[in-house]
């Protein structure tokens, strides 16, 4: 009788431990199992934003061809008005290529600095990715227009646009909202707060006639590329 | 063992085991609700991004069919004696601006947040708009011709956007990881790249950085409405006129 009860006490003893152990487990895993659902959950609602916004994007120029090709169908059988439509959008991209002097609405922005300290071109490439972000349609540092090649490059402690060597002061020159502009470099933590902290002096004025020189020549290069047929 | 102490045992053990149930039932409850919610949505979700995908085919689709058609409206004055020569700079004029897909040599870059976190901040560890403008900038400053990252090509004006955990090129959206794809002599950017700080802090933070050079690289044509790049730009002498 009493053999029996302490080994139906021993038992149960061993059934509680494993259930407690068990229990433990379970419940650790069912808090880990609802952490990453809500992780994928934030993932998937992130990647549904991306779509959409992408999507926006993709409709736009949809409707901007659709505007041309009704040009296109209006003029059809026009031969003066063919030319003049294929002129019109030889000029448009020699102005997206950076072909032509431009003028407009923006922002200069001219940077000094101390004699001991060196800018360093990641303080430009900031300022220019500032500008970017902000809708800039053409840009021009110290009168060297930035074209889809251009670098900003330090050697031999000068810095190095399009090849070419460019001396300080620099001044940066932005056709773009210049409203944008203003905010995105007076934004806490921005990039003229970065830069100010070298010592570096950054004024930004705004005008409505900023004139930005078109690219040299030289600075132009496309014997690399080849043009990838079009299937039809 | 008096008749005492064994209930007192028993009245402990069984004690245990009755919290120890609560505790899992309310545990396996509570994960289960949460669970069939969070499906909930998420299969709404999933649906939601497969609808917005299904959009963008169709937008893809449209685009490349318009854009076939104004080509060959262009064609339609071909008959004409200047044609030859303004088709011939139009041609010229793509291929310069970024709106035509091109092959040539050179490398691919990818890079992917780090998988190890050292020391120090999360943010450390993770790619930024930032070190994306610095490897674009290596490319450029070695000679690259052509530029894309996820097939967004960069031009000019294409600005590097911190948007929470993605990064916003050309106004569109993406997430880690990148892949950088650059035309240009491979053996010069290669050389730049492993000899520049901006690599070698990357490396640093564990960011993972995979150069391969490639003898054909494609990069597609900027695809995104081409009025917001000029609205605001007047021209000032044009000789082409």
């Amino acid at each position: 009788m009493k053999i029996s009860r302490n080994i139906s006490i021993t038992l149960v003893c061993i059934i509680l431990g494993i259930t407690l152990a068990w229990q433990y487990q379970s419940v650790r895993n069912n808090a880990k199992v609802t952490m990453l659902e809500a992780q994928r959950k934030d993932d998937l609602i992130q990647k549904l934003l991306n779509e959409k916004e992408n999507n926006e994007n993709l409709r736009k120029k949809n409707d901007e061809l659709n505007t041309e090709i009704r040009k296109y169908e209006n003029s059809l059988g026009d031969n003066d008005e063919n030319i003049k439509l294929l002129k019109s959008e030889i000029n448009k991209l020699r102005v997206i290529a950076g072909l032509t002097e431009v003028k407009g609405r923006g922002v200069i922005i001219t940077i000094s600095k101390d004699e001991m300290l060196l800018l360093r071109d990641y303080d430009l490439l900031d300022i220019l990715n500032e500008l970017r972000a902000s809708d800039a349609q053409a840009l021009a540092i110290n009168e060297e227009r930035i074209v889809s090649t251009s670098e900003v490059r330090v050697a031999g402690g000068n810095i190095i646009i399009n090849g070419r060597q460019v001396q300080p002061p620099f001044i940066i020159k932005a056709i773009a909202d210049p409203g944008n502009v203003e905010n995105a470099f007076k934004m806490m933590g921005g990039v003229a707060e970065r830069i100010a902290v070298y010592f570096v002096n950054i004024v930004v004025e705004k005008s409505d006639e900023i004139v930005i020189p078109k690219v040299r020549d030289e600075v132009i290069r496309t014997d690399m590329l080849k043009p990838v047929e079009q299937k039809q | 063992m008096k008749n005492k102490d064994k209930r007192f045992i028993f009245f402990l053990v069984f004690l245990l085991l009755g919290a120890a149930i609560t505790i899992q039932i309310k545990s396996t409850v509570y994960t289960n609700k949460k669970q069939s919610a969070n499906s909930l949505n998420i299969e709404k979700l999933k649906t939601q991004i497969e609808k917005e995908t299904k959009i963008s085919e169709l937008f893809r689709q449209s685009i490349k069919e318009n854009e076939q058609k104004k080509e060959s409206y262009l064609k339609t004055s071909a008959n004409d004696k200047e044609y030859p020569e303004l088709k011939k700079q139009l041609d010229e004029l793509k291929l310069l601006a970024g709106m035509t897909d091109v092959k040539g040599a050179g490398v691919i870059i990818k890079l992917n947040d780090a998988l190890i976190k050292g020391d120090g901040l999360i943010s450390d560890y993770i790619l930024h708009n930032t070190d994306i403008a610095m490897v674009v900038n290596e490319l450029r400053a070695a000679g690259a011709q052509a530029i894309s990252i996820n097939n967004e090509r960069i031009i000019a004006t294409s600005g590097f956007i911190c948007t929470g955990p993605t990064i916003k090129i050309n106004r569109n959206r993406y997430a880690v990881p990148f892949e950088i794809k650059a035309i240009g002599n491979p053996d010069e950017i290669i050389k730049q790249l492993e000899e520049s700080e901006t690599v070698m802090l990357l490396k640093n933070d564990n960011i993972r950085v995979d150069i391969t050079k490639d003898g054909e690289v494609h990069i597609p044509k900027y695809s995104n409405n081409l009025d917001d790049l000029i609205s605001g730009l007047e021209v000032l002498n044009n000789e082409n006129q």
